[in-house]
């Protein structure tokens, strides 16, 4: 086990002449999943940034002739309730349920992480301070809260950024904690404390890679969940207000007619999973190749 | 621990295999009809919303109740006289009619029990106010009098009534559930809320209530009109409109209400569309437009250009599938009062450009962004969409939850513009042109002022004369067209597929009538 | 060992104050007055209003009402609901938890057999088209919202072929598919979470070594890699199970079922605060209970972990 421990911590500590770094892209290009991947969300967000330039009409246009109707040549994806283009309010959408997924989740996960990495690192006081938050923010319905934020915050971007970060981040504090747990007693690391190194050095090169795993998963995973909650937040009268486009309400408003034109939730659940597909392979390849152990099998 | 688990699983999958052949059907005849969530109380003076209302139909049965044309009829009354001047009511009751525990239907038992809804503490729904116009009414809701001195018991079947005032609308409340009793005996002394194991003189009997599942009636053999065709209803609690479609369509349910988002579907199945029955419903949907919220809706040209800017025919033709009729004025058709020579406001954009134009916003310029309140975003949205493409305005869609929403139409002090609907509970045009156009009244959820509009309601509301008050009411409604104090938008209808099995299922303005009727095969 | 107990026993009471606390607040700052949504759409005076308002006890302090809250419930009177007038909470509750608990626990259990076992089979055939096709499945699964999977699987099973009850909560058949709807997000989760720990203790050096002392590869799997695996594992679960029990709102309307999140949103809506509190407080225990559970599973993974805490 000694021998283990020792090569491990050469290996972490990135102490090897060729760059780490250009070696984790070589990596990465070699991984065609994840190039695919990276190349169809690159496309996305292009199309979504050029929305005016992309989208075939006005995402709010309504065509009250042409209600409802499936795809055609005229409107690839058909039109919604109100003869709007569902391509066009696609792409529209896509800018906002983008920003707020990838936002509320790069917000939430840090906090998370890092109050997840204290509790489980530290332990005693921090942990328990910490944990009896997390567990209260659990213990409290999620649409209880939303109904809350909704008495103390203006119906802004602002407010929903806020309102679903405040009810994310207990979760990546719990896994995070979890894997702390786990880690923390291993060999290496309390070798790592005997040759005297300092918390904040063994947190970053020992403690957090070998949590991250989980906690990429649960960051890829999460933006869809984030999405659709943004859409529960409209329906209390803080989220994006209609008519502006979002992927999350476009789904909602779909299941009402989910039996008479399905298209309506159908096409934005598509494009919702295709960009949690992309975004999970993107998430493998990335800590593939940030983890050398996995070189030879990827 | 484990081995429970796996027992359980076993027997989740031994059930599994056996409840697909459990569906055997009994002699009994049970009927189920959903509801959209359990009632709030079975008692009828405690009635405040469509499913209590329609529990107590089954349930009670009161003076006067109202027929399939929503008049009044008499109930457990078998005759009754008005004296010449409109103030003494005497009524003879049926001596027929028992309660449920067995007991005979006494006149006493009203005097008792509008007295118990009398006392504020008990918070019935109608707070006092069918009895405003009977002597001593109001003191004893004040807590000024201990008797409601204008009601005495003659004898047993005799029951005389004394109002202080004559009233069109007396027998109107009687004929409301919220003025039906229930006998003292059964009622938990000092304990206002009574729920469990109710006693009525309806056409069916209590069974049994499994809150958040289904309440269970069972036919009365003693009903005064004779004993129900059906053995048993099973009220089942289905909250989403759309479950409980699909149940139909798997034969669990008997009756159901059609979403308006199904309906195109629905009528166009060859099976389901023979199944549609439509039936009128008082109900008017509307865009209030608050004065006091949005200063430029107080001119009168901002309010006529709303009303000339949405195409109402497309709305309800397109958007909701002819769930609605298009609304001309405020009182819907089949009230009395209605008035069919209304024309209401046609579809003009060019008219609608020209007013705001007028008002000072040509092409919309310089319109403050509008709010637009909503629990039903697609209604919103294609409004929202025609008031942007004809008066080039913008129109954001804010989606309350419902406590919110309400407390904001109440209050005056949240929404600018708002879809609503506004429902009646007595076929009269008072419903409308009084509680949603009168100046100061809470329910003036637009805030909208007329000092005509007021005298012509005071002097309809007082009159003796139905003609007479008839005019006031139609003169009134007409002047408040004019000024646009709304956008009248539709009046919807009852929708319900019904199973060919199911025969006899009725439904006036205020919905479907108890179901002692209703045969099923 | 029982110094541990205790504290988390007083952490879970701890933690219980803090939640119905928070609830309780929530609640009342929420816009939406319970009297007027009692009221229906009637135009009730002033003083009937105000009348209600004392006999609630709604005049007083929140903080106030909070005590006499507490005061009560230590005696196992949750109050009486606003909305069902005259029912006691627990008397709504009490069904409610059992028909959550029942159909949930299948689904949970389901869940995670189905997770390991997908997570298990992809891991081993890592970057094969078996691995990418499971993982493909379980992230479709993943995207797909609940009304519409429900919807899917009603016209299929339900309308189309009748071999499954559309909605209610009558037999054990009603379970099925409410079950799978609820399985299918918490499943893709934990099977990648499976696929990728298994990943990471296969190339661990313990397993090389233990290939190489001679194990037969299905024990190195399960004694070594499944155990070391189930650390995040365990730790979703936990969360889940929370997550699961309360946010099983729209999958218990679309198919109907009586249980505690449905009964929990409708009390929102209605602001029947006694109700709201009673779920809350129901949905507090279950889940502290659980986390509580997972916190012991971590002791007996690696008893290490027993002696920090």
């Amino acid at each position: 086990m000694t021998d283990a421990t020792s090569s491990r911590i050469k290996t972490l500590g990135s102490s090897r002449p060729s760059s780490p770094w250009l070696d984790a892209l070589r990596r990465m290009g070699r991984n065609r999943t994840a190039l695919v991947s990276a190349i169809f969300l690159f496309c996305l967000i292009i199309v979504a940034v050029f929305a005016e330039f992309t989208a075939p009409y006005d995402p709010t246009l309504a065509d009250f002739a042409a209600i409802r109707q499936p795809p055609s040549l005229e409107h690839l994806l058909g039109t919604d309730e109100i003869g709007r283009d569902m391509l066009s309010r696609i792409i529209y959408g896509a800018r906002i349920s983008l920003f707020v997924g990838v936002f509320v989740q790069v917000v939430a996960t840090s906090f998370g992480v890092l109050l997840g990495v204290v509790a489980g690192y530290y332990g005693g006081i921090f942990d328990t301070v910490i944990m009896r938050a997390v567990d209260i923010m659990y213990a409290l319905p999620n649409f209880l809260f939303a109904v809350f934020m909704v008495s103390l915050l203006k119906p802004d971007i602002g407010s929903v950024l806020l309102t679903l970060s405040l009810s994310t981040w207990p979760f990546s504090a719990r896994l995070m904690r979890g894997q702390v747990l786990a880690t923390k007693n291993a060999d290496y690391i309390i070798a790592a404390k005997a040759l005297g190194m300092r918390d904040g050095r063994i947190i970053m090169l020992h403690v957090l890679p070998n949590a991250i795993t989980p906690i990429i998963i649960q960051f890829t995973l999460g933006i869809a969940t984030v999405i659709m909650a943004e859409a529960g937040l409209s329906f209390l009268g803080i989220g994006i207000r209609p008519p502006n486009p979002t992927w999350g309400a476009m789904i909602n408003k779909g299941r009402e007619f989910i039996r008479t034109s399905p298209h309506l939730a159908i096409y934005p659940s598509i494009i919702l999973g295709l960009t949690m597909i992309a975004l999970n392979f993107l998430g493998d390849g990335l800590r593939d190749a940030l983890d050398p152990r996995m070189k030879e099998v990827g | 621990m484990l081995q429970k688990t796996t027992k359980v699983v076993v027997f989740v999958v031994l059930m599994l295999a056996l409840s697909t052949q459990a569906f055997a059907q009994d002699e009994p005849t049970v009927l189920r009809f959903p509801i959209t969530s359990d009632p709030a109380s079975l008692e009828p003076g405690l009635v405040k919303e469509l499913v209590s209302g329609q529990l107590a139909l089954n349930l009670h049965a009161g003076l006067f109740t109202y027929d399939i044309d929503t008049n009044v009829v008499p109930y457990l009354v078998s005759d009754y006289t008005v004296s010449d001047d409109g103030l003494v009511y005497t009524f003879t009751l049926r001596d027929d009619a028992l309660w449920h525990n067995g007991r005979p239907v006494v006149a006493e038992d009203f005097k008792l029990g509008w007295e118990r809804y009398l006392d504020p503490s008990l918070g019935a729904q109608t707070a006092g106010e069918p009895w405003e116009v009977v002597v001593g009414g109001t003191e004893l809701f004040a807590g000024e009098a201990e008797e409601l001195t204008g009601v005495e018991v003659i004898n047993d079947q005799t029951l005389q009534v004394t109002l202080t005032r004559p009233s069109l609308s007396f027998l109107q409340s009687l004929a409301t559930p919220v003025t039906w009793v229930v006998p003292m005996e059964s009622v938990v002394e000092g304990q206002p809320e009574w729920v469990d194991g109710p006693v009525g003189a309806g056409p069916f009997k209590f069974v049994e209530w499994t809150p958040n599942v289904s309440i269970v009636l069972e036919a009365n053999p003693d009903f005064f009109l004779g004993a129900p065709e059906v053995d048993r209803i099973e009220f089942v609690v289905v909250p989403d409109t759309t479950t409980a479609l699909a149940q139909y369509e798997a034969g669990e349910l008997d009756i159901v209400a059609v979403p308006p988002a199904e309906l195109e579907r629905v009528s166009n199945d060859p099976v389901l569309g023979e199944e549609i029955q439509y039936f009128t419903r008082a109900q008017i949907q509307y865009a209030g437009m608050n004065q006091s919220m949005f200063e430029p809706f107080q001119d009168v040209r901002v309010r006529q250009a709303f009303n000339y800017a949405i195409d109402r025919e497309t709305l309800i033709s397109a958007v909701l599938n002819s769930a609605w009729t298009v609304a001309t004025g405020l009182v819907p058709p089949n009230i009395p009062e209605y008035n069919p020579d209304l024309e209401g406001y046609a579809y003009d954009p060019a008219m609608a450009q020209q007013l705001l134009a007028d008002a000072g916003y040509p092409g919309g310029e310089g319109f403050p962004t509008l709010e637009l309140a909503t629990l039903n975003s697609t209604n919103a949205e294609a409004i929202a969409a025609m008031l942007n493409a004809n008066l080039g305005i913008t129109v954001e869609i804010i989606q309350p939850e419902r406590g919110d929403m309400i407390d904001g139409l109440w209050s005056h002090d949240r929404w600018q513009f708002f879809l609503f609907g506004w429902t009646a509970d007595s076929p009269s045009a008072s419903v409308w042109t009084y509680e949603m156009l009168v100046c100061g009244l809470d329910s003036n959820f637009s805030t909208y002022c007329n000092e005509d509009v007021d005298a012509l309601v005071d002097s309809a509301r007082t009159s003796t004369d139905f003609e007479e008050a008839k005019a006031d009411w139609q003169a009134a409604e007409a002047i408040a067209m004019e000024d646009a104090a709304m956008i009248p938008l539709g009046y919807s209808r009852y929708i319900y597929l019904v199973d060919p099995s199911v025969t006899g299922f009725r439904a006036n303005l205020f919905g479907p009538l108890g179901f002692e009727t209703v045969v099923k095969s | 060992m029982q110094r541990y107990l205790l504290q988390r026993i007083f952490f879970i009471v701890f933690s219980l104050f803090g939640a119905t606390l928070l609830a309780f607040t929530a609640s009342r700052l929420a816009p939406g007055d319970p009297l007027r949504l009692m009221a229906g759409e009637q135009n009730l005076p002033q003083e009937v209003l105000d009348e209600w308002r004392t006999r609630y006890g709604l005049d007083q302090p929140i903080l106030v009402q909070y005590g006499y809250y507490v005061a009560n419930a230590l005696q196992g009177d949750l109050g009486k609901s606003y909305h069902y007038v005259g029912t006691d909470v627990t008397e709504l509750l009490g069904p409610a938890i059992v028909v959550t608990l029942t159909w949930e626990s299948v689904a949970i259990v389901f869940a995670i057999v189905v997770a390991v076992f997908l997570g298990v089979v992809s891991a081993l055939a890592y970057n094969t088209w078996i691995d990418t096709s499971a993982m493909t499945v379980a992230l479709l699964g993943i995207s797909l919202p609940d009304f519409a999977l429900a919807t899917f699987m009603i016209l299929l099973f339900a309308l189309k072929l009748d071999w499954l009850p559309v909605a209610g909560y009558e037999t054990p058949a009603h379970f099925v598919l409410p079950a799978i709807t609820l399985a299918t997000r918490p499943c893709a989760l934990l099977s990648r979470l499976v696929r990728a720990s298994m990943l990471e203790v296969l190339h661990q050096d313990y397993m090389t070594t233990a290939r190489a002392k001679g194990l037969s590869s299905r024990t190195v799997i399960i004694r070594h890699g499944l155990r070391n695996a189930l650390f995040p594992v365990l730790t979703v679960i936990g969360i889940l199970i929370g997550r699961i029990l309360s946010g099983s709102f729209i999958v218990e309307t679309i198919f109907n079922i009586p249980g505690i999140g449905r009964l929990g949103v409708t009390a929102v809506l209605q602001r029947d605060y006694p109700v709201i509190l009673g779920a809350t407080l129901a949905l507090a225990v279950a889940f502290l209970l659980s986390t509580f559970v997972i916190d012991l599973l971590y002791g007996v993974i690696d008893p290490r972990i027993r002696t920090t805490s």
